[in-house]
């Protein structure tokens, strides 16, 4: 693993001088990108932190690693195909995942995509996992782990893009997938998810300093759920989950000001704020976000406060400095918060976690 | 001896005083954005910033494409700068959540810095959109709007 550590810190060596966004055109119509991020990262916790990245208190070098290539081509005038393919913190260097493979046509407005799509959940979905696009150094995990970390999903979308003055534009996006097998580890639990339908719809209201959006799904699906500790494997046939998410960002000369919110129902509502001001390469930043238990009985809740640095080397190159408290109440012995695996009996149910994430783009 | 001496002196002036010329110009010259398509219609500043930000889709119903100045290059930092407050840093975030969304190609990069091959390339391909001082754009461009700065006023 320590050598493929190296596949990611290498291209930071190559991009130290540069300032350009350094996708390749290979051709006109043709073109190559890449991302990726590593950290350094621990916890005074035993019990590992955080769906995909376990982070526990022994010094990690790879529990944040990606690494992202991803190939676009346009062709007779209206057409795109896209493919991306990312080592993603779960993955071994040898599995990474084939995050999405799309063909798309474009019309007047619109836009239709069918293939392996990325699911637009949140506000930073469709780049969840490049780094350097976003603020912090991972997206805020309240929200963005409600979905257990599937990103992607097997069918089409169709997105309506228009004006509704010089600087306001609005998107209504529905998209839907009638097959597919979703998966997600939860420290020692296994999800397997058999899609029957998933029908959802994202609107997103647009200028050049803020935009804001709501976003619907059904999913309905058959669940395998393969337990370790006992080990027990449960099958739960014809399954369905509502989810609805909402959120907005607002720049206000260098503060940037954002906050969103994610409710499954009758299972978790979760939600998180954030502020960061950016002086020159420096962008200090804060974040406060909740989850919550619903419809269990139970007032189960975790919250986190973070707190970090990001500093910009080049354009292209950027760095965190973050510290997290992650507090967890009542979820003894059960589940876990944002812990993925239960409390061992008197163990400490917090978390100071500690960060230094290197982002690139190619 | 002296010829060649006088030479170099009268050189070394001509570079010291183009030096001076050209970050006066820089900080004092406005900016503006203009295309070869005289279809394309008068921007405004919400308009521009919209356009630059990514979020048009087509402009007045025509596809269009953005041209940008080399990366670290004054004119393309002081465009940023004017038209949105942002630094090159910013624009590349913006930028990568785009083409990362696989939303589509971003702005062409000139290899050149210079003017005479970014007129070259908007008047080789009419639906693309570009930048430059606003006293070197000739007749022949369609001029979509012109930047405010510090030393005048948005027109």
């Amino acid at each position: 693993m320590k050598n493929n550590y190296y596949l990611v810190t290498i291209p930071f060596v190559f991009l130290i001088s540069s300032n350009a966004l350094a996708t390749i055109e290979l051709t006109d119509d043709l073109l190559f990108s890449a991302f990726g991020s590593t950290s350094i990262t621990t916890t005074d916790n035993e019990t590992p932190i955080y769906i995909n990245r376990e982070i526990n208190d022994e010094t990690c070098f790879d529990c944040d690693t990606t690494l992202g290539l991803q190939l676009d081509y346009q062709f007779l005038n209206n057409f795109t195909t896209s493919i991306q393919v990312v080592k993603r913190p779960q993955d071994n260097w040898s599995e990474p995942a084939l995050e999405w493979l799309h063909l798309g046509y474009s019309f007047s407005q619109f836009d239709i995509k069918i293939g392996r799509l990325r699911t637009p959940t949140f506000l930073d979905s469709e780049y969840y996992y490049v780094g350097h696009a976003y603020t912090t150094a991972r997206p805020s995990n309240e929200v963005y782990d409600s979905q257990l970390g599937v990103t992607s999903y097997d069918g089409l979308t169709l997105k309506w893009q228009g004006e509704l003055t010089d600087d306001i534009a609005l998107s209504v996006e529905p998209y839907a997938s009638f097959f597919g097998e979703g998966k997600a580890t939860k420290g020692p639990q296994k999800y397997i998810f058999d899609i029957h339908s998933m029908l959802g719809v994202k609107v997103e209201l647009s200028s050049y300093d803020y935009r804001f959006y709501m976003n619907a799904l059904r999913t309905e699906y058959d669940l395998e759920l393969q337990l370790a500790v006992p080990r027990y494997t449960l099958h739960l046939k014809d399954q369905a989950i509502n989810t609805y998410s909402f959120g907005g960002e607002y720049l206000w000369d260098q503060l940037t000001m954002r906050a969103e919110a994610y409710y499954a129902q009758d299972s978790h509502f979760d939600w998180y704020a954030q502020l960061s001001y950016r002086f020159n390469k420096l962008s200090p930043y804060a974040n406060y976000g909740q989850m919550h238990s619903v419809g269990s009985g139970r007032e189960n809740s975790s919250r986190a406060i973070t707190a970090g640095l990001r500093y910009d080397f080049t354009p292209n190159i950027s760095m965190n400095l973050e510290y997290q408290k992650a507090f967890t109440e009542n979820y003894f012995p059960s589940t876990s918060g944002q812990f993925t695996e239960t409390f061992a009996p008197g163990s400490d149910t917090d978390a100071n976690i500690y960060t230094l994430m290197l982002n690139f783009i190619l | 001896m002296k010829t060649v001496l006088l030479r170099c002196k009268y050189i070394k002036l001509l570079i010291f005083l183009s030096a001076i010329f050209t970050s006066n110009y820089l900080s004092a010259e406005s900016l503006a954005i203009f295309s070869a398509n005289d279809d394309f219609k008068k921007l405004s500043a919400g308009k521009a910033k919209m356009l630059f930000k990514g979020k048009v889709k087509r402009l007045n119903n025509q596809k269009y494409s953005l041209v940008d100045w080399p990366a670290g290059s004054d004119i393309k930092i002081q465009f940023y700068n004017d038209l949105l407050e942002q630094s090159e840093s910013q624009i590349n975030a913006t930028r990568a959540k785009l083409i990362f969304s696989g939303r589509g190609f971003p702005p062409k990069e000139m290899d050149k810095n210079n003017f005479e091959s970014l007129q070259k390339f908007l008047l080789a391909h009419p639906n693309s959109i570009g930048y430059a001082p606003a006293s070197l754009i000739s007749d022949e461009f369609n001029l979509l709007f012109i930047l405010q700065t510090e030393s005048n006023d948005e027109k």
